[in-house]
């Protein structure tokens, strides 16, 4: 399937770990795989602006866990250099909260479709929004089944026509971003693939953000998602916010808003990170001093 | 069962759940284990939390014991309810202690001693509230188990002096009032005197205390888990606990989620466990296969009761054994171990751990409803020897540039490097890969990647780490034998006994690795018998398949499905009725291999 890639990667130019400096090089984030995408496919744009993001975060490759799950989005820790889980539909941000924890000093990105996002893992978004782990999800939004060529998403247009929906979808559509805001989620934005330096900017302030970081990126699939959503459409609809804005329920408005098509960080707020507060249940539960086994013993006696 | 009068006793008592049935048992427990003698006791508890009935059996001795005995010298029935469920469970001359004046007739049977009390009436007259009437009923007992009152002081002390002075008087004496009475009404005849012993220093604890304890001797890191009955109190404890040694615990939303947790936090190299029962592995299913494809270790306890579907939550079963195998699409290598004991509930935490980590794949740790909450006593020197032994995670000698983290070796063990690490930088995937971890799905790559996964079986059944695991008792010598498995081993361990003892020649194996099995325990065993019986808390006969599919020998099943564990009883009537079908066999005739037959009990 996929080819090697052939080019030598900068690994000397990865020592350098301080987070100042000049933006390391595109080439350092280079994968050992080529994209398999689809020409056309706005997943190379994401991944692009995720890269931009990266270098000029300074981000060292070793410290990046790219956890993912199943669907064309999904494939992304292969092309991206860095650890990288690509685990099974739908479980990639409940993976993704166990590497965090056990590891806190990884930066942990989790790239998925909305399908692997909303439907099969769409239980565990609201848990891992409340939870607060310092990751950050891109939640690629095609509002189609690319992988497994051409059915309905969560995301897809009430009566769509699809191969599973010939008679036209009977489900209404989710809004990704709208959910996040009302799961909780401690940084929520929508980016579009079109627009890569704006979405590279989104990604970067998700990555720098502490706390769980929802973005949703508006994409194209060019193999089956060519009628309902055209690019030139969604481009005309674009409103940009500069800052998220302070009321909660205008930020819901705007996300929701069936007219225009928001773009930027509707909330960006300061809540304990998983990471913190576990740290901080360990603390208290030390007060005490630090156990090991043989202090539990005398409770049996 | 024979009984000797001292410091021999199978005590029963049964009631409504939440009038303090398990607090009155636990505290008998608790001071005949300080006392020096060995226990084992094995309760149930209803589905609902208020309501419902309960009771708690437990058997003392002098001599270690993993079975709590069959039918009940004593039993305490604190209503109609208990009298009526737990009265064929007296013994032949035992003696019946019950609610004075209950509406319902009591049964009547000749040798059986009646004791009437009128616990609830006592408890009023003394302080006004049934609040304390289990205390009552531990006084009466105190009386005639001649319990140390120093002993009953001191534990009613540290139950109830952080509750207030009131409390603790009130109980003080509500305990009196039971002494007084039994010192009143009862004759000498009516004691059951324990005596104390030199043993003492041994520990009290139940099978999932014993695992999560087990888990945190082992260095467990990070556990993620889901609430479910009957394993919750692995997770309580780790709650409490983990943090306190340095850990971290995540009460996830569902059980894919936990398992998900676990296999992240494994990823990056920690030690990472979840503790679940039957649904739970169900929903966990799939990402076993993950851990198998991805190689990443984890550790799932697994505490077994009733199925299918949310079938007696609260009741005991066998029957996760082929899906802790086997469950999982395609074909997915993993470890699956058995605890027999309280006591091996706490060693094959460590022993998981370690084979996890060096074989780099899930294991599952079958537990069960029985041996999650039977309560035993456990020498205090369990956590001598226990040093955590690391897999080969640690970076390999190859320079980065030719690192390949599914490396072919001959053990199948690949060399492990931790996320984080400089220059190492690989993917892990479910789907099939390369020696790179890159996907592959061509012939040659799916066909040498699976015998590279399932070659570390064959590594780990070689290994000396596994080679002491089982347990083997009875007459060596002995051609009829019997297999089995978990909680059942402490019925069979009895039966074998008193078969022996009888000069019926049996002899058992109890393996406590299930999967993959190991021929040196398996072999010799199976050559030395002619006639194999496995008796399993299950209605298929799960080990039974497994044994008969491994190594062709036919099996005689004897399935108990009553959500109650297996009495030494039942398990010595099937060795008689099949010792003495073989004797009838014998004489001349050519040897005919036992045709199977599933052997229900249906008393």
């Amino acid at each position: 399937m996929a080819t090697e890639r052939g080019a030598a990667v900068a690994t000397e130019e990865m020592e350098i770990t301080e987070s100042d400096g000049e933006p390391l090089s595109f080439q350092c984030y280079l994968g050992s795989l080529e994209p398999v995408w689809c020409p056309g496919c706005g997943d190379y744009s994401v991944m692009g602006a995720f890269v931009e993001a990266a270098r000029h975060l300074r981000i060292p490759t070793h410290h990046l866990a790219l956890v993912s799950g199943i669907g064309c989005s999904s494939r992304f820790p292969f092309f991206v250099k860095g650890y990288g889980f690509h685990g099974v539909h739908g479980r990639a941000l409940p993976i993704a909260q166990g590497v965090k924890l056990a590891n806190p000093e990884l930066t942990v990105v989790v790239p998925g479709g909305d399908g692997d996002g909303l439907a099969i893992g769409g239980g565990h978004l609201p848990h891992v929004a409340r939870n607060n782990p310092d990751i950050t999800y891109l939640l690629f939004n095609n509002s189609i089944y690319g992988l497994t060529k051409g059915q309905t998403s969560p995301t897809s247009p009430h009566n769509l026509a699809t191969k599973t929906s010939p008679y036209g979808l009977v489900g209404q559509s989710m809004n990704p971003s709208f959910l996040a805001l009302a799961y909780g989620a401690t940084f929520v934005a929508r980016g579009a693939a079109v627009r890569r330096d704006h979405l590279a900017d989104l990604i970067r302030q998700g990555i720098e953000h502490p706390g769980f970081a929802f973005i949703e990126i508006i994409t194209s699939c060019s193999s089956f998602n060519t009628k309902h959503i055209s690019i030139t459409k969604v481009l005309q609809r674009m409103v940009e916010i500069d800052e998220p804005p302070s009321d909660e329920l205008e930020a819901m408005r705007m996300a929701a808003d069936p007219h225009d098509t928001y773009l930027g960080v509707f909330r960006k707020v300061l809540q304990p990170t998983l990471e913190q507060s576990l740290e901080k249940a360990r603390e208290l539960s030390q007060r005490t001093g630090v156990i090991t086994a043989k202090d539990l013993l005398h409770q049996f006696q | 069962m024979s009984c000797s009068p001292q410091n021999n006793l199978v005590l029963r008592i049964g009631g409504e759940s939440g009038e303090g049935v398990i607090t009155v048992a636990e505290s008998v427990c608790r001071i005949a284990a300080r006392m020096g003698l060995y226990l084992s006791a094995y309760r149930t508890f209803p589905a609902e939390i208020k309501g419902g009935a309960c009771m708690m059996q437990l058997r003392v001795s002098e001599k270690p014991i993993h079975h709590p005995g069959d039918r009940a010298d004593i039993l305490v029935a604190l209503n109609e309810e208990a009298v009526r469920n737990n009265f064929d469970g007296l013994r032949e001359g035992g003696t019946l202690i019950h609610e004075a004046g209950l509406e319902a007739p009591i049964p009547q049977r000749t040798g059986t001693r009646y004791l009437a009390v009128p616990f609830q009436a006592l408890a009023l007259e003394t302080i006004g509230t049934l609040a304390s009437k289990n205390i009552v009923v531990l006084g009466v007992l105190a009386r005639i188990l001649g319990l140390p009152p120093d002993q009953i002081e001191a534990l009613l002390e540290e139950k109830f002096k952080k509750r207030g002075a009131v409390i603790l008087e009130n109980n003080r004496k509500a305990l009196e009032a039971g002494l007084r009475y039994a010192a009143e009404h009862f004759q000498s005849g009516d004691e059951h005197r324990l005596s104390p012993t030199p043993q003492t220093g041994k520990l009290l604890m139940t099978g999932n205390e014993a695992a999560a304890l087990g888990s945190l001797a082992a260095g467990v890191d990070c556990f993620f888990g889901y609430p479910i009955t009957p394993s919750s109190e692995i997770m309580e404890y780790l709650a409490r606990n983990l943090p306190r040694a340095g850990g971290r615990f995540l009460q996830t939303e569902d059980e894919i989620s936990a398992i998900a947790g676990v296999c992240g936090a494994a990823w990056t190299g920690k030690r990472a466990m979840t503790a679940t029962s039957g649904p739970g592995l169900s929903l966990m299913s799939e990402i076993v296969g993950l851990l198998s494809m991805a190689e990443v270790p984890a550790v799932i306890v697994d505490s077994q009761r009733g199925g299918p579907s949310t079938g007696l939550p609260t009741k005991t079963e066998q029957s996760d054994l082929l899906l802790a195998v086997y469950g999982s699409h395609g074909e997915a290598p993993r470890i699956v171990l058995a605890p027999a004991t309280v006591r091996e509930s706490f060693d094959l935490m460590v022993v998981a751990f370690d084979l996890a980590e060096k074989y780099q794949m899930p294991v599952i740790v079958l537990m069960d409803q029985a041996i999650s909450s039977r309560l035993e006593s456990v020498d205090a020197d369990l956590l001598s020897g226990i040093t955590a032994r690391r897999g080969s995670e640690q970076k390999s000698d190859l320079a980065p540039e030719r690192y390949r983290r599914f490396q072919l070796t001959e053990s199948g063990i690949s060399p492990r490097v931790f996320p984080g690490t400089p220059g190492f930088e690989y993917v892990s995937t479910g789907l099939e890969h390369d020696e790179t971890g890159s996907p592959e799905y061509d012939e040659r790559t799916h066909t040498i990647l699976s015998a590279k996964r399932h070659k570390k079986l064959v590594s780990l059944a070689a290994d000396p780490a596994v080679a002491q695991l089982s347990s083997r008792f009875g007459d060596e010598s002995a051609t009829l034998g019997i297999a089995c498995w978990g909680s059942t081993a402490g019925a069979v361990e009895e039966a074998v006994a008193i078969a022996n003892e009888r000069g019926i020649p049996v002899q058992a194996l109890v393996p406590k690795l299930l999967h993959p099995f190991v021929q040196s325990e398996w072999k010799p065993f199976l050559q030395s018998i002619e006639k194999l019986l496995v008796p399993e808390m299950n209605f298929t006969g799960q080990l039974a398949t497994l044994v008969r599919s491994t190594y062709g020998v036919p099996t005689i099943r004897l399935n108990k499905l009553k959500g109650v564990p297996f009495h030494a009883q039942e398990i010595l009537e099937m060795i008689e009725r099949e010792a003495a079908k073989m004797e009838s066999e014998m004489p001349g005739s050519p040897a005919e291999a036992p045709s199977e037959e599933a052997v229900r009990i249906t008393r």
